[in-house]
């Protein structure tokens, strides 16, 4: 065997053939993983993951094991894991062993997956490139020049480029979609509540959200089944039953109503994008969908209101790492001047400039201006986003206006980068499910189909994006 | 009152934190009860503010608020939620504290003390909500050490407006504020242990050439007895004064000053205004979801409250007709007070004699025990009994003071106590009129003495008898035969 399985049901099969073992596998992942040449990786566990994956086999020999069974994965570097080093990408965080793991690592440790290691990203994930982390940026599979999005750059590569059959991402405002479209990948950001929250550094508390990315929609569906469910560790997860995400997936879109949001189709939107999300909805069309023209008309105020609410919960989330407990600590004279030096020199530029602008929100005096008015607007879209739901199944949009582009071109300019989010933060900012497929190329550079659903409604998400892949085809593993 | 001396007029509000009496900290599983634990060793990543650790409400820790809200005459808010208060301390693991800011738990209450004119005086409470405690820190010749065993346990912060006139009417009111949190059962208020501390608000106002003064109040912050806070406020009053007459900043500032107390200097002094503090940026914990207390279960609780101290100290002192001392005495402890009501049940009525045994008997032998009422052996239906037994003549106050002993070490009803120690008074005419006959025979001297108009030596020859008697004959009976034989 000289390439991982391509989706979980090939590695399950496989498996259960005994063509291949969980420590076979395990081993191909480390090795690829250790051969990467994207910096995709910021450490590979080798004794952590075969020790997991002879667990593993033994599981599986004795057979009833649970479909994810000895499949490698990939963990973005802000989902704490015991005893194996988790910085966020952060130099603050350089050296930080976590006493306990978060609980999506136990749910994927108990289903009997195996993890490689940790995945590069932007800092904090605050960035749409994988250009902010303080190990180095992350290249783009399709193109070494280019970015592969972000912030869970790492694990979108990773998966792309065949070192793991499916890995774990956060998005908060498109850090999973995003990457998952500029990577020829599938990528899944939940509802929020439907996955804890817990053991994953915090970046914006009530927009942060784990996922996954996958090569087909059916892994993806897969792991959040494993993944979604209330934890007593996180007061915002719901109780709700356990269902089925895969029983739907071959229903196809016959009599569903997709909607179109015309807010999603902007002036500066790259032609090679619209031109094949174009495609992608008349072929909706023809396998029975009914398109819906809908209108989210504050859809524009989303990029205002996520940068004021997503930097005003970091600058608090963000507090903690004063170099008083753990990770960096940059002694000065006297207490005030090592908080300064330790986050002066623990904290790269985007993280400075995200943690002042959400303590100037927050201020007294601005507090009614920015981050109080921002809530009534987020009210405002979701609102919208609801009336929508009302009259449609689930909703098509471009995941990004861009394919990816090259590293450097965006970095110095965070207005026009904050705009690669623009289609994927009203998701985050309305709490609602969305997904990334592969919708062809432009120029050769996968470009991503986004589909939104309503609230808990992931069933129908997977469905409609399940029956696009059929359309699409599969996409290519990346070089 | 201070104001009796003082040219100036008092104006102190209060903000008292208590620790709330749960098992478990505020937002997580660690044992909350932190004194005296080794440091650090009642933590978990939540505690510690680990990255990615989440906080998780306690449900007990919020009832205990409502109940001490509801004790309080607050009032529950249709909404109510938890916001972050960012501020960088070494004690402080997040980097902010969860609090409540603008839509607390609790609001508008009030408590009743004894005002300095003796009149009964409402103090208002602006409010009540909830919030974490913070780490502490310990300072020895190396550096600074922070021990997180306090840090998340469950804090009440309750804000009184500023309607106290003198530090003994301050006194008054957390002398009450501890006996109604005790009472409800919310906290314990262990002011040694840390269990409380207060902020006080301390302004001046007086006359100066025809027009009010009122400047700026000083901020007592972390004042941890009551002695302290009687001490710091008669300090602090006077610091005020003095500086305004000698012309200082406390005329021309508009801010109030923050100082702490030190106990041992016996002055207060400034607290270094750190620029950051003055703005906390609230904004609400995205982690936790808002609450809307449940009409439901806000009338659960309030069911389920207690009478509170003041309310029974006057049914005691009304119904059962007990002095204000007995009654203080008894509700001092809830137990206590509850034991005396259920123990004048058992004697069906009685209070009078009741509170007797409780404050006198049994209150003695707790002491010197050293043991709680709810330990103790003796019920209060043997309380009752006893009550009953020796109101029907059975047996003597002595002999029921007897028994009362052997049934605290035994834990036997009087009935059988009386019984297997022979306790009983003989009421029987004939046997006493035997006694009598015996002791008139041998006392001739003083049986004259009595007949010659002195009816005082009627006492020495019931004694007599009573001796005679092995001490068990009824007094009563004793003095009426007598005197017909001799009369």
């Amino acid at each position: 065997m000289n390439a991982l399985p391509r989706t979980g049901r090939e590695a399950a099969e496989l498996l259960r053939a005994r063509e291949t073992s969980a420590s076979e596998l395990t081993d191909l992942a480390i090795e690829r993983a250790r051969a990467d040449t994207h910096n995709a990786w910021l450490l590979v566990s080798d004794d952590h993951a075969r020790a997991q994956a002879r667990a593993a086999d033994l599981r599986l020999r004795a057979g009833d094991a649970p479909p994810l069974c000895g499949v490698p994965w990939a963990c973005k570097d802000i989902i704490g894991t015991k005893g194996i080093e988790t910085t966020a990408g952060s130099r603050i965080l350089d050296g930080y062993i976590p006493s306990y793991s978060a609980t999506v690592v136990r749910r994927l440790d108990a289903a009997g997956a195996v993890m490689i290691g940790k995945t590069n990203l932007d800092e904090f994930a605050m960035g749409s490139s994988s250009e902010n982390s303080a190990f180095g940026p992350v290249k783009n599979p399709h193109d070494a020049t280019r970015v592969p999005g972000g912030s869970s750059g790492g694990s979108a590569v990773a998966v792309a480029a065949g070192q793991a059959v499916f890995s774990l991402g956060t998005d908060t405002g498109g850090s999973i979609r995003q990457p998952a479209a500029l990577c020829g990948v599938v990528g899944v950001k939940p509802t929020y509540g439907r996955v804890s929250r817990y053991g994953v550094v915090a970046f914006a508390s009530s927009l942060d959200q784990v996922g996954p990315f996958a090569n087909d929609v059916e892994t993806a569906a897969i792991v959040c089944e494993a993944l979604f469910g209330v934890d007593e560790n996180d007061a915002t997860t719901m109780a709700l039953p356990a269902e089925s995400l895969r029983e739907g997936l071959s229903d196809g879109v016959k009599g569903l109503r997709l909607g179109v949001p015309r807010e999603y189709f902007i002036e500066g939107m790259e032609p090679g994008v619209e031109r094949a999300v174009r495609a992608a909805l008349a072929a909706l069309e023809r396998e029975g969908a009914e398109l819906v023209d809908v209108s989210l008309p504050s859809t524009d105020h989303g990029l205002a209101v996520y940068y004021i609410i997503q930097p005003a919960e970091a600058s608090a989330n963000l507090a903690r790492y004063d170099g008083v407990r753990y990770g960096l600590r940059v002694a000065g004279s006297d207490l005030a001047d090592t908080y300064r030096r330790t986050r002066g020199e623990g904290f790269g530029p985007e993280v400075k400039r995200r943690l002042i602008l959400g303590t100037y929100a927050l201020s007294a005096g601005y507090y009614d201006a920015y981050y109080s008015k921002a809530q009534k607007v987020r009210t405002l879209i979701k609102r919208e986003f609801d009336e929508a739901f009302a009259k449609v199944d689930a909703l098509v949009t471009p995941t990004s206006p861009s394919v990816a582009f090259a590293i450097g071109a965006k970095v110095n300019d965070p207005l026009t980068m904050y705009l690669n989010d623009a289609f994927t933060l009203p998701v985050n900012i309305a709490g609602l499910p969305g997904i990334s497929v592969p919708c062809g190329t432009s120029d050769g550079l996968p470009v991503g189909l986004q589909f939104i659903a309503g609230s808990y409604r992931e069933a129908t998400l997977f469905r409609v994006a399940a029956a696009y892949e059929r359309i699409a085809g599969p996409m290519e593993v990346a070089a | 009152m201070t104001g009796t001396a003082a040219p100036y007029a008092l104006v102190i509000g209060i903000e008292c934190h208590v620790e709330l009496a749960t098992s478990s900290k505020m937002f997580c599983g660690c044992a909350a009860r932190w004194f005296g634990a080794a440091p650090n060793t009642l933590v978990c990543p939540v505690c510690l503010g680990l990255p990615g650790a989440l906080p998780v409400p306690n449900r007990r820790a919020i009832e205990l608020a409502m109940t001490a809200g509801l004790a309080l005459h607050c009032e529950v808010p249709a909404h109510t939620k938890f916001d972050r208060k960012n501020y960088l301390y070494p004690d402080l693991p997040k980097g902010y504290q969860i609090s409540q800011y603008d839509l607390p738990l609790n609001t508008a209450g009030w408590l009743e003390i004894a005002g300095d004119d003796g009149r009964p005086k409402r103090i208002r409470i602006t409010r009540a909500h909830l919030e974490e405690d913070t780490g502490s820190l310990h300072h020895d010749g190396r550096g600074t050490l922070v021990d997180f065993n306090r840090s998340g346990v469950p804090l009440l912060e309750i804000v009184s407006e500023p309607d106290i006139s003198s530090a003994r009417e301050a006194l008054r009111y957390l002398e009450s504020l501890r006996e109604i949190l005790i009472f409800a059962g919310v906290a314990e208020f262990r002011l040694e242990e840390g269990g409380a501390r207060f902020d006080v608000n301390v302004s001046i106002r007086f006359d100066e050439g025809g027009e009010t003064r009122w400047p700026p109040q000083s901020e007592i912050k972390n004042l941890n007895s009551f002695r302290a806070l009687e001490e710091a406020v008669a300090y602090e009053s006077a610091r005020l004064w003095d500086e305004w007459h000698a012309g200082g900043d406390i005329r021309t500032r508009r801010t109030k000053v923050t100082v702490g107390w030190s106990p041992e200097r016996g002055r207060t002094f400034p607290q270094r205004q750190k620029e950051e503090v003055d703005d906390y940026r609230y904004f609400p914990e995205p982690d936790l979801v808002p609450l809307s207390p449940a009409p439901a279960d806000v009338e659960r609780l309030r069911a389920a409250l207690p009478e509170m101290p003041v309310e029974q100290r006057a049914r005691f002192v009304r119904d059962h007709g007990l002095s204000e001392y007995d009654a203080r005495v008894l509700v001092s402890d809830r137990a206590l007070a509850s034991f005396f009501e259920d123990a004048v049940r058992a004697a069906g009525g009685e209070p009078k004699q009741v509170a007797n045994w409780v404050t006198g008997e049994l209150l003695r032998y707790l002491k010197e025990g050293n043991g709680a009422v709810s330990a103790a052996k003796v019920t209060p239906a043997h309380i009752g009994e006893l009550v009953r037994i020796v109101k029907d003549g059975t047996i003597s106050n002595t002999a029921a003071k007897e028994a009362f002993a052997e049934m605290w070490v035994s834990g036997k009803a009087p009935r059988d106590v009386v019984e297997s120690k022979g306790l009983a008074q003989v009421s029987d005419e004939v046997q006493i009129r035997a006694a009598v006959d015996a002791v008139v025979a041998e006392n001739d001297q003083a049986i004259a003495t009595y007949r010659a108009g002195k009816p005082q030596v009627l006492g020495a020859l019931v004694g007599k008898v009573m001796k005679r008697m092995g001490g068990k004959a009824n007094p009563a009976v004793v003095t009426s035969v007598l005197r017909e034989r001799i009369g």
